[in-house]
């Protein structure tokens, strides 16, 4: 069995587990829907009343805020219930059944965590964005709009390693979700413009811990092109991260015991 | 009565300090989330060149994000959660046999837990709001109402949060729409903007709901956007609301009960 039939036996199975409680699952993806759209509802308000954020078009921002949404949708379709399995299976000792399995550990885990209501949020990021390409007149058939969807893969890269990074942590350190409730806040930084962040916290969030990835670079090359040295300058950060996150899951591995062996 | 609301309470309490790093994670991450809310709002105060929008200067917005996290520590509620797994998983038929009426069995557990956020996330994260963003300690009276105020919100968060937890009796699996709630609640008490950002016409729908009172009114009375009888008045909507609310709940609570087969006994 390849990684394939991995991913698509873990899709009917999720599916047929959601569709037990099918109308719980349409009022989910609704409340999903509905929680991604409260951001352009505020930018709204606030560009209602006031000139907006520097530099950034009421249309603009809201191709930035349906970027933001994708990207996040992306992950958490396909990537989400990556490290929620792990620490459930850590902390309830099944994660020697991971071990036994005839895959790497980290793919297998990766190519079994789909959540299929992270397609509610893919379709409200995409509803904002092709809102805004009409909008704003911008042409789909251009190099720009393939860096912009070049960039994007990144940005799911980039969030991949985020979730794994969260993996490994939970594996040296905590075996609690309250850590992710870190991670999503740090991830929550990103909802908003690079630009607007001062000092320590621009510099952190630029070269540490990249996430203008998610939607600051993307949507900026789509509205005003790339030079090589850009590119460089925001692959360079993302790929460093990836390997430190993987680097870090290689050792929390090695560090794993078995409860009750 | 009062022993035994202190022993549930107690067990809430007790309950909270187990998973008290979750407490942890959110004195780093509050303090993040209101920077996030600053350099957004600083940038925007900035860039519009004006002193005022919709009747907030910028160290009083920062302060109205500083004191709606305070405030949203607090009226935090999880019965619907609670309440859901009990209804799902039977556990319900446990809390039948103990001595005291459901709701106020939620109720001080739910109290248990929030005494705990008081130390372990109130009163550090003030501490930081005042010291790092500036945030000015209220005149005595109006702090006293807001402590009054917030307390009420509690009740009321319970109640609508106990209110979208007996659905569970129908539904069973409500996960779905306790997120909708969820959502909701924040949005239209004033907990993601200030409410004079909506329409004056939305705000004078927000007048006739109760959500306003959860977040939004507790917070300008701390803020001292109120007068003082227009303070006491506010409050004594929100024990109406808290009366109104009981009613409705207990009164659903007796049609719901009927539904309730206790699977897993």
């Amino acid at each position: 069995m390849n990684y394939l039939t991995l991913f698509k036996k873990t899709f009917a199975l999720e599916l047929s587990s959601e569709m037990a409680y099918k109308w719980n699952f349409f009022i989910k993806s609704l409340g999903l829907i509905f929680a991604d759209l409260i951001g352009p509802i505020i930018i709204l308000l606030i560009y209602t009343y006031s000139s907006g954020i520097p530099g950034w078009k009421f249309e603009e921002f809201i191709l930035f805020q349906g970027t933001f949404i994708l990207v996040n949708g992306l992950a958490h379709t396909l990537l989400f219930g990556l490290p929620f399995q792990v620490i459930r299976s850590v902390q309830q000792g099944t994660f020697d059944k991971v071990l036994i399995k005839p895959f790497n550990p980290l793919l297998y885990l990766s190519f079994s965590s789909i959540d299929i209501e992270g397609i509610a949020e893919v379709l409200a990021g995409l509803g904002l964005i092709i809102w805004a390409f009409v909008k704003l007149g911008i042409i789909v058939f251009s190099w720009n709009t393939l860096l912009f969807l070049f960039l994007i893969l990144l940005a799911f890269v980039f969030l991949y390693a985020t979730f794994v990074l969260m993996s490994s942590l939970a594996f040296l350190f905590v075996k609690s979700f309250g850590l992710f409730d870190l991670f999503f806040k740090i991830i929550d930084v990103a909802r908003y413009p690079l630009s607007i962040y001062e000092g320590g916290m621009r510099f952190v969030f630029t070269f540490l811990i990249p996430i203008g990835i998610i939607s600051f670079y993307p949507v900026n090359v789509l509205l005003g092109g790339l030079s090589i040295m850009t590119l460089l300058e925001i692959l360079i950060p993302v790929l460093l991260f990836l390997g430190f996150s993987v680097f870090m899951w290689n050792r929390a591995i090695r560090k794993y015991t078995s409860a009750g062996g | 009565m009062i022993k035994k609301s202190y022993a549930i309470a107690r067990a809430g309490f007790k309950e909270a300090v187990a998973y008290r790093f979750h407490f942890y994670v959110t004195l780093v991450t509050s303090p993040l989330t209101l920077l996030i809310y600053y350099f957004l709002w600083k940038s925007i105060f900035e860039y519009s060149n004006v002193d005022i929008i919709r009747g907030f200067t910028f160290e009083g917005i920062v302060a109205y994000y500083a004191l709606n996290m305070i405030v949203g520590f607090f009226v935090w509620s999880n019965v619907d959660e609670w309440l859901e797994n009990d209804v799902r998983y039977g556990n319900l038929v446990n809390n039948l046999l103990k001595p005291f009426n459901f709701i106020f069995f939620y109720f001080f557990n739910l109290l248990g837990v929030s005494s705990l956020s008081i130390f372990l996330e109130m009163v550090p994260f003030f501490l930081i709001a005042i010291f790092l963003f500036g945030v000015k300690v209220a005149p005595v009276f109006y702090f006293l109402m807001f402590i009054v105020s917030i307390v009420l919100a509690l009740l009321m968060s319970f109640l609508i949060s106990y209110f979208v937890g007996m659905s569970a009796f129908w539904f069973k699996n409500i996960s779905g729409i306790r997120r909708v709630k969820r959502v909701l609640i924040v949005f239209l008490s004033g907990g993601m903007i200030p409410l004079t950002f909506f329409p004056e016409v939305v705000q004078g729908i927000f007048k006739y709901l109760p959500f306003q009172y959860i977040r939004s009114v507790p917070i300008n009375i701390y803020l001292g956007s109120y007068t003082y009888l227009e303070t006491l008045m506010l409050i004594g909507i929100q024990v109406f609301w808290i009366f109104v609310l009981y009613l409705i709940v207990n009164g659903i609570w007796n049609r719901a009960f009927k539904k309730f087969a206790g699977a897993g006994i």
